[in-house]
């Protein structure tokens, strides 16, 4: 199963150690990702914490957006100024692919963070959407149609760097049952202050039904940008009140002029 | 000539010095043999992990099922994998094959079958090779892909001079 290259340089292993040290900038890629050249180092977070969204490709390539800096080089197929993450239509008279519905787009999605516009370093920040399933009504073929569109997939860019993939659309610390500042399947932790613009791509899967009909599936996805949340991360230091602050404590910010 | 016979001599002195097949005592069976063992086992391991993720990653982006992939990674690590897979789609025509262009096993560490590893590799496809880091996990007495971190500088991935 191991390829014969493979093995004498297993043999030297224990001989050659590569110099290894922690990567310079985290990130992650797949080998599909590489394959395809889209394997990207986030430029990240650079003195005050301003986010830059410098991509470098691999091979040291100068990216593949133009050089231009206005978002995470994730997209290499924009419709209608939308981010479409499947395949141009390849001809054929019935629709079947996503990118087929030329003229259904779901809804952009909305997200949240809390708190809201501001977060405190190293202390979790919550991230959540409202994307849900939803239904577009139009005009497909000449004929009236719904187009159901159901949130897969949610990709966060964090602005210091950091980015996750999940399946999860989050939600508040409220509707969690969680104690606020707490951790999630969607916080984040911002490791050092600054101003951080958080963008979220939602990925959705697609069915469609002329009037009461089953409705069809399509294959692929189509990603949508949500909002933008500029977030302004402080730091804290921890003052003990002899009384609730409820009461105005020195120091509480009722008594704080 | 002075130097040939020298060498006879010493080559018949050897042969002379070597012991009957017989008596070839077989390879202790102590812990420090077996230790050695399980780690060269180990990095096998490694590299056949690393290999079966590179093949079923090309087969994929041959049109093979991409839920495959759930073979050789983590569940957490197969959401990353889907969404490379997405993106090959998304540019759509032929994407070329992943390849590991050098790999080096830096360490395995654990006991008996629970191990885990870190290799320091270079994969090619579109472009030059990109050097990464895969950490590994163990999994049913097997290794699978956690965790791929890409490598800004991938200088180390460039064809050694002087080969």
């Amino acid at each position: 199963m191991v390829r014969p290259a493979l093995r004498v340089l297993i043999a030297g292993a224990a001989l050659v150690l590569a110099p290894f040290a922690t990567p310079a900038l985290a990130s992650t890629c797949t080998a599909a990702h590489i394959a395809a050249g889209t394997c990207s180092v986030n430029g990240g977070t650079n003195g005050g914490g301003v986010d830059l969204w410098g991509d470098a490709t691999s091979g040291g390539s100068d990216g593949t957006d133009g050089g231009s800096n206005d978002g995470p080089d994730e997209c290499p197929v924009v419709v209608n100024g939308q981010c479409v993450g499947s395949s141009p239509p390849k001809g054929g008279t019935g629709p079947t692919s996503i990118s087929d519905l030329e003229s259904f787009r779901p809804r952009t999605p909305v997200q949240f963070a809390e708190p809201s516009g501001w977060a405190v370093r190293r202390i979790p920040t919550n991230f959540w959407t409202t994307a849900a399933p939803h239904t577009v009504a139009g005009e497909l073929l000449g004929n009236p149609a719904d187009v159901r569109f159901t949130p897969v997939l949610f990709r966060r860019y964090f602005g210091d760097g950091e980015r996750r993939t999940s399946t999860s659309r989050g939600a508040s610390w409220r509707d969690l049952g969680q104690a606020p500042w707490t951790r999630t399947s969607t916080s984040h932790v911002y490791e050092s202050e600054g101003r951080y613009r958080v963008r979220l791509l939602v990925w959705y899967s697609a069915a469609y039904r002329f009037g009461s009909q089953d409705w069809v599936s399509l294959t692929g996805e189509v990603a949508v940008w949500a909002n933008q949340l500029d977030m302004t991360v402080l730091s804290a230091d921890l003052v003990l009140v002899d009384r609730p602050c409820a009461e105005t404590a020195p120091g509480c910010p009722a008594n704080v002029n | 000539m002075r130097h040939a016979i020298v060498f006879l001599a010493l080559t018949t002195l050897l042969a002379a010095c070597s012991p009957p097949a017989a008596n070839i005592v077989s390879p202790p069976t102590h812990s420090a043999i077996d230790t050695s063992v399980l780690v060269v086992d180990a990095e096998m391991l490694v590299a056949e992990t690393v290999t079966a993720y590179i093949n079923i990653t090309n087969d994929i982006m041959r049109g093979a099922d991409p839920s495959l992939i759930e073979q050789v990674t983590t569940a957490e690590w197969a959401i990353e994998e889907q969404d490379g897979f997405r993106t090959v789609e998304a540019l759509g025509g032929a994407t070329p094959d992943a390849e590991i262009t050098r790999f080096e096993v830096i360490s395995v560490r654990g006991r008996h079958t629970l191990v885990d590893a870190l290799v320091a590799a270079c994969i090619s496809g579109a472009l030059q090779p990109m050097r990464v880091s895969i950490r590994m996990l163990p999994r049913d007495s097997a290794l699978v892909i956690a965790d791929i971190v890409p490598w800004k500088d991938s200088t180390w991935c460039a064809p050694l001079s002087g080969f």
